[in-house]
Order: C-alpha cells, then sequence, then structure tokens
C-alpha cells in the first residue's frame, strides 16, 4: 500500500469506502481524494446500487409511529436549496443551522454536492460552543421525536399550518411553524398551557420561521392556546385566542 | 399466524425478479403499482409531503431493515431511519437520477448512519473493556447463517451466489456488522491486504452480477 495516496492504491478503496469498511483515518484521505476524481464518484455511486442489493435481504417493515415522527420532523423544515438562496433570517435558531451542515456534511459524501460549495459553507461555521448547544438541542429534539406517545397537534394561525410536537413521557412540547405572520409592531406570538383552567405564561416569540421549546410543564397541561401579547410577553393572556387545542 | 410465520410472509418478495418496472430492485409494494422513486424525489425537492409520504412508504422497509440489521437495536434503527429521511427531505434538491438510484442514495446515508452509531457505542465500550471483547461479537459463519436465513430475497441470495464462499464471508461481515476490514482481518484471522481484497473483490463480483441483470 506505499502508493496508497498516488492515486491509484486509493481508487481501490471505492468499494470499501462505499460500504464503510475503511478505518477512519482511510475515510477521511478518501474523502479528500473523492472530491478532485470522477472515476471514483462514478464507481461509488455503482457500488450505493449494490448496498441497496445486499439491503433488500434485511427488509423490515417499520413500526408505525415511526412514520408519523418522520413526516412531523419535516414538516415545517426548510430544504436545503430554498435556504441557500435567501441569506439567512436572524430568527433561526442555532439547531437548524447545526442540522444543516451536519447534513451538508453528509450528503456530500453521498456524492450530491461538489465539495467547492461545502468548502464555501464551512467559512460560516459557527464557534465550538454554539455547536455543543446546537447539539444538545438537537438531542433533546431527536429524544422528543423518538417518545413513543408523541403527539402531533396542528393549529391554524391566520391560515398558515403550525404544528405542536408534544410527548408527556418526555415532558416536552416543540413548537413549529413556517411563515408565521407578523404579529404587529411590539408585539408577539406567546403561547399558554391551561392547568385546571388556569393559565400559565409560556414562551413567547416574533413571526417567521418558529421552533421554540415550552417551557411549562406539560405533562400537567390539558389545554395550549397561542395569543398574541405585547412584545416580553404577558402574566395574563390577551383575548381573543388566536389558536388553542386539547393536549 | 404467529409472529415468525409472519415475518417470513411480510418478506416474501412481491414481484419477480426482474419484472418491477423502473427498479432493477423491486420496491416491494403490495397491489400497488411500483412508484417511480426519482420522481418522488423531485416532487419533495418542491416542498410536496405526500409525495415525501410515498417515498417512505415505497422505501422505509429496506432502510429500516438495513439499521435494523447493522444496529441490533429497534431503537436506534428507528434514530437512524429518522435522520436518513431527515436528511432526504433536506437535500431532495441535490439528488441527481443521473448519478444513482433513490434506493442507493437511502442505503448508502443509512448504512453509514448505522455504522456510525455502532462504531460510536463500541468505542465508548472499548475504553472499560479489554480489546478481545471487542466487536465483532458474532463469529463470522454464525453471520452469513443469520443473514442468509432472513434471506427471502431470492435475488440477493442469486447475487451473493456468485461470490466464492470466502468472499461472501467477508462482505457479509463488512455490510451486515458493519466492520471495518481491519475488523474483518481479525474476526477471520487472516492477513490485513487478504480482508481487503476478499471484500473489494466480492463488491466488485456483485457490481458485475447486477449490471449484468440491467
Amino acid at each position: 500500500m506505499n502508493n496508497q495516496h498516488s492515486g491509484s492504491g486509493l481508487h481501490e478503496l471505492a468499494p470499501l469506502f462505499a460500504i464503510d469498511a475503511l478505518e477512519p483515518a482511510e475515510r477521511a484521505a478518501f474523502e479528500e481524494h473523492l472530491a478532485g476524481c470522477a472515476r471514483c464518484r462514478s464507481e461509488v455511486a455503482d457500488f450505493a446500487d449494490v448496498s441497496a442489493h445486499l439491503a433488500a435481504a434485511t427488509e423490515q417493515e417499520p413500526p408505525a409511529e415511526l412514520r408519523s415522527s418522520v413526516l412531523a420532523s419535516i414538516h415545517g423544515t426548510r430544504q436545503a436549496q430554498v435556504t441557500r438562496i435567501r441569506p439567512a433570517a436572524p430568527t433561526r435558531a442555532p439547531l437548524h443551522r447545526r442540522r444543516r451542515r451536519v447534513l451538508l456534511a453528509a450528503a456530500a459524501s453521498a456524492l450530491l454536492l461538489p465539495a467547492a460549495g461545502l468548502a464555501g459553507w464551512a467559512l460560516g461555521v459557527q464557534s465550538e460552543q454554539r455547536q455543543q448547544q446546537a447539539q444538545q438541542q438537537q438531542d433533546r429534539e431527536d429524544r422528543l421525536l423518538a417518545a413513543p406517545d408523541l403527539a402531533v397537534q396542528n393549529l391554524e394561525v391566520d391560515g398558515q399550518p403550525t404544528t405542536l410536537l408534544l410527548s408527556e413521557q418526555e415532558d416536552a412540547a416543540l413548537f413549529l411553524a413556517g411563515n408565521l405572520p407578523d404579529p404587529g409592531a411590539d408585539r408577539e406570538y406567546q403561547l399558554w398551557l391551561l392547568e385546571d383552567g388556569t393559565p400559565i405564561p409560556d414562551v413567547h416569540f416574533g413571526g417567521g420561521d418558529v421552533r421554540v421549546w415550552l417551557n411549562g410543564e406539560v405533562s400537567r397541561a390539558g389545554t395550549v392556546a397561542l395569543t398574541i401579547e405585547p412584545s416580553g410577553g404577558s402574566t395574563t393572556p390577551t383575548f381573543p385566542l388566536v389558536a388553542a387545542a386539547e393536549i | 399466524m404467529d409472529a415468525a410465520a409472519e415475518r417470513d410472509e411480510q418478506c416474501k418478495p412481491m414481484t419477480e425478479p426482474g419484472t418491477a418496472p423502473g427498479d432493477q430492485f423491486g420496491v416491494p409494494v403490495l397491489g400497488r403499482t411500483v412508484p417511480d422513486l426519482a420522481d418522488l424525489v423531485r416532487r419533495s425537492a418542491g416542498g410536496d409531503e405526500a409525495a415525501f409520504a410515498d417515498l417512505y412508504d415505497a422505501t422505509s422497509a429496506r432502510v429500516y431493515g438495513l439499521a435494523v440489521r447493522v444496529t441490533r437495536s429497534p431503537e436506534i434503527a428507528a434514530e437512524v431511519v429518522q435522520e436518513v429521511y431527515l436528511m432526504a427531505w433536506e437535500q431532495s434538491g441535490r439528488f441527481a437520477p443521473s448519478r444513482g438510484s433513490v434506493l442507493g442514495w437511502l442505503c448508502t446515508l443509512a448504512h453509514r448512519r448505522a455504522v456510525d452509531r455502532v462504531r460510536q457505542v463500541a468505542s465508548e465500550r472499548n475504553r472499560e473493556q479489554t480489546y478481545e471483547d471487542q466487536r465483532p461479537t458474532t463469529a463470522a459463519d454464525q453471520t452469513w447463517e443469520q443473514v442468509e436465513q432472513s434471506m427471502a430475497v431470492q435475488e440477493v441470495r442469486d447475487g451473493l451466489g456468485t461470490l466464492s464462499p470466502l468472499q461472501r464471508e467477508a462482505v457479509a461481515l463488512a455490510y451486515y456488522e458493519g466492520c471495518t476490514h481491519q475488523e474483518v482481518a481479525r474476526a477471520l484471522n487472516i492477513p490485513l491486504g487478504t480482508a481487503k481484497a476478499r471484500i473489494r473483490d466480492g463488491l466488485n463480483n456483485l457490481r458485475s452480477a447486477l449490471g449484468g441483470r440491467r
């Protein structure tokens, strides 16, 4: 393997790379090589078909609840194509950027992205600390989505669909909305949890793309409601309710 | 019907090999026209969630089954599936049918994620355990037997049948157990170069066998 880095040795690694059989250092070297080698890119794509063929032997129906959580997670999640065209919106959560970074890296290794695009993107990568925070967010979200009692509640706000994902077991709820209408000058949206009819103020946020966690004890609440409040939120809800749903 | 019989029933190929239109891998969708997966991805890229749901329905058994096989955990496999389809949704606009099949793309993503999860767990465990306790935990012949037993898809049997027993053993360990070539060498007690060559030659033979059917 003394010619491993001269090119021809690396070409031979394409099938092993395609089924993830390389050691970590080799994988990294091959990925670097792949960016500049059309022949290997085409080889790896060929072996992806071999992978699909081998995977046919182990087919197994996934549990039904997995389907709902997959579809819930894509609902309101922007696609890469769109987000690359628009400038970053100020409301976008770090979670989104971290996830996109991971996905871009994964997709690039699956040959869906030219290496140059990835390198350009990498210039904008945030600090380690923010990445860690984003990772925690991501883990939290993954836990919620994996909860066996995950419930998906749709709320309509001014004709715009929004989604509340909640799990009593995880005692967590995530509110998702794309393109939520502007609540008005010096106004914010606020969510409320109703415990025995008493509204407990929860998280408040602006319009646009929203991905926020509720702070309150979801497992004790019977109803969730959305109102528009003065900026900074209120301690008692301002009527009328924008939307409400039984939990 | 007991659970095992039910599984056998589910695993039966829904179409005769080679008769599924559009996809030589025969997407197992009972009683329905085999959907054009590339078209579903294209529509998903336009934000069509219903098309994406159809894509999930047509491919999730393959993605989930692979993830279960490699991770040996339905819970971790579910997380892998979640990640794979979220990636697929976000990256659907970048999928180019000319560069490979939809199933190849999804299975590659799934295998990579599943293997990474298994290796992550293994490296955490290795801090506490001795070298001998490391993966692979299953003997090579056992791996192959397990895979073969669960292999209701004649087409895959046929494909793997074109490999020599030694190649088949090495490919099965690498693919279904998620072993690196070094781990394959250790499990089979063969030199590194030999393990690499067996996996590579086995995959090349499979590729030729698949290519010949197109």
